[in-house]
């Protein structure tokens, strides 16, 4: 196939998971990097305490966030992936099996 | 049942035996421990018996045939990677170092769900056995493959030698065992689980001692955070009201001492590590398909947030319970056995010797589990990746490639019986780093760029590649765990933990630019077969399924 040739439940397709894990990249890397800054260049601001008289910081919060972060991400891909991938995935493989089978 | 299980089964029955002249005081010696373990190796090898009956092909002894359950490979995907340093080690640096240790967990979870989100699926429609399949599917040039098993290697053998020394110096631990024999008989068991077992038995092994792993760590959870009414400011007021640094266990800079590119290179070697691991990347073909790869990682990310969650808790914890108790201290006033004993000694002052010896047994099967993961991996390199994908061009014998699989597990048997020896006197970290520096540094920008990037060429992965392994390798050769502790120099020349800030963009940039310059027919042909890739990658039409045995 050529691009050309790309059918429009193709191109949905790879639209759709190119846009969610383009989204999903940016999510994850971007809580990386500010976990990444807290630790290093802002250590200050990672070291201010959220609850007075104890040792719980900016960055202990951060890092159990970071944790429920990635895991919320992980369940609502695949939620998502399995309403929406795997149908259009079963389309395009029945169309792409057509044309074959035609040709 | 064969003639060498049943050899093994007496000398682990025997094992009690063996301990008896062993001091029976103090930490080194523990009944329930070896009892606990016994059990554990007794049931996985009569696992790999009725696995071996099934294990007759090569895509039998690679991927289980593509038959195992998202459920199943998830927690098997958790067992291969958490190893016993995700408890033990993290733990102690926690102990000691406060909240800078959570660095070597949370970019693991965003490691994972990277690695969901962007490769599972398509590494699963596009592979076959390995992660190098994946590269190979559109550059087909044999210097490509032959780039990627020596990557491959020096991933498997480096974190291979870290395994087997952690190994051996916890048994000697724990046990109260000889090094050289514990050496011995992790090999062994290794050996004989993948040689009979192949994928199936691994699974299995991986899946239980993710089990035990999980549990293990939910009981010494539960059981720490009810010393302290299950709240945790409460238990962090402890552990801060013990630890000399106060209330600043919870402030950046304890480890890392706020180095930015210090807490980058560890963060990012950590997240595109994974990426890059070749025994992990091998697990997302053991599904029937892209959707059940999807799944797997999935339940096995879930698995290690969770776990990862113990280990901040355990970490802290422990500090409330453990920090400068006698009982756990040394007369010189050193933490008995060291900063990788923590989570034990906590286990031991809240479950007793019962929940000590568990753990025990637990720790030294997380142990086993990778190492099985490893030379399955390895074994597949060479004889898939590099006999019958270059050697033989594609058109190798699948008995023959079969067979080789199973030598090549007796040989690395041999090798890291060897290298774990030898290397016993070195630092686990500075083997272990090399491993996810060039995982994350070559592995994963050949992975993504192969499956993103149409103007990946093999010239451009091959020179790209190499340049990058070699400059990896240099930097952590001129780093401090190498330069000055190992060679006796006075100061490093590279002054970074790990080199990944700078090898992992080099990767990237050198793959790039000597694609963008290869004009030449083959560099054509890969553009073209781009479209093509595309739809097996979006779709798996094509894709190996699974297989019924």
């Amino acid at each position: 196939m050529n691009k050309q040739d790309r059918s429009a439940a193709f191109k949905t397709l790879v639209r759709s998971r190119a846009r969610a894990t383009l989204f999903c990249f940016t999510l994850l890397c971007g809580t990386l990097a500010g976990n990444l800054l807290l630790l290093s260049s802002f250590s200050e601001i990672g070291a201010r305490r959220i609850i007075s008289d104890t040792p719980i910081t900016v960055s202990v919060a951060c890092a159990i966030a970071t944790i429920f972060i990635g895991a919320i991400t992980t369940i609502v891909y695949i939620l998502w992936a399995n309403k929406r991938i795997d149908p259009l995935t079963q389309l395009v493989s029945s169309e792409l099996n057509e044309k074959a089978t035609s040709q | 049942m064969s003639t060498a299980i049943r050899l093994l089964l007496f000398i682990v029955l025997s094992a009690p035996f063996a301990f008896a002249d062993q001091p029976s005081s103090g930490p080194s010696f523990n009944p329930i421990a070896v009892a606990i373990f016994s059990l554990f190796v007794i049931f996985t090898l009569l696992i790999t018996w009725r696995a071996a009956k099934k294990t007759k092909s090569r895509e039998a002894f690679y991927t289980a045939g593509g038959g195992i359950s998202p459920v199943q490979n998830g927690f098997a995907i958790a067992g291969d990677f958490m190893s016993a340093a995700t408890l033990l080690g993290i733990t102690g640096l926690i102990f000691y170092t406060g909240i800078d240790a959570m660095i070597l967990a949370f970019p693991v979870i965003i490691g994972w769900t990277l690695s969901l989100v962007v490769i599972a699926e398509k590494l699963r429609n596009l592979g076959k056995f390995t992660f190098v399949d994946v590269i190979s599917y559109r550059l087909k040039a044999n210097s490509v493959r032959v780039l990627l098993v020596l990557c491959s290697l020096v991933v498997v053998l480096f974190y291979l030698i870290g395994q087997m020394v952690g190994a051996g110096k916890l048994i000697q631990l724990l046990f109260g065992l000889d090094y050289n024999i514990a050496i011995i008989v992790v090999s062994a068991l290794m050996v004989v689980y993948v040689y009979f077992g192949g994928m199936i038995a691994t699974t299995w092994v991986q899946m239980i001692k993710a089990g035990l792993l999980m549990l293990g760590g939910t009981l010494i959870t539960c059981l720490l955070l009810s010393r302290f009414g299950f709240d945790f400011s409460t238990l962090m007021v402890a552990a801060a009201d013990k630890h000399p640094a106060g209330l600043d266990i919870g402030a950046p800079g304890g480890w890392l001492k706020s180095n930015p590119l210090n807490v980058w290179t560890v963060g990012l070697t950590m997240v595109f590590g994974i990426m890059g691991l070749p025994h992990v990347l091998m697990r997302f073909l053991t599904v029937k398909n892209a959707s059940s790869a999807r799944a797997s990682v999935g339940y096995a990310t879930l698995l290690m947030s969770v776990f990862y969650i113990f280990v901040l808790i355990i970490g802290f914890g422990s500090i409330a319970i453990l920090w400068e108790n006698p009982n756990y201290y040394s007369q010189s006033g050193e933490l008995i056995g060291g900063s990788n004993m923590v989570a034990l000694h906590a286990a031991k002052d809240l479950g007793g010797d019962y929940l000590l010896g568990f753990m025990s047994a637990v720790a030294f099967a997380t142990i086993l589990a990778v190492v099985a993961g490893l030379t399955l991996s390895g074994a597949a390199a060479i004889s898939h990746d590099l006999y019958a994908g270059v050697i033989k061009r594609g058109q190798a014998n699948p008995d023959m490639e079969l067979r080789l699989s199973r030598i090549v597990t007796l040989v690395f048997g041999v090798i890291a019986t060897v290298l774990g020896i030898a290397f016993q006197n070195q630092n686990i970290a500075v083997v272990t780093a090399i491993a996810l520096a060039v995982a994350a540094s070559v592995n994963f920008p050949l992975l993504a760029l192969s499956i993103y990037w149409k103007g990946l060429t093999s010239r451009g992965a091959v020179l790209g590649g190499s340049l990058t392994l070699v400059a990896a390798l240099t930097m952590i050769i001129l780093s401090d765990a190498v330069w000055v502790q190992i060679l006796g120099n006075s100061s490093p020349l590279f002054p970074y933990i790990y080199p990944t800030v700078f090898s992992l963009p080099l990767g990237f940039a050198t793959m790039i630019l000597f694609s963008v310059l290869d004009r030449s027919r083959r560099a054509e042909t890969e553009r073209e077969a781009f479209e093509e890739q595309l739809i097996r990658a979006e779709t798996g039409l094509g894709a190996s399924g699974a297989s019924h045995h």
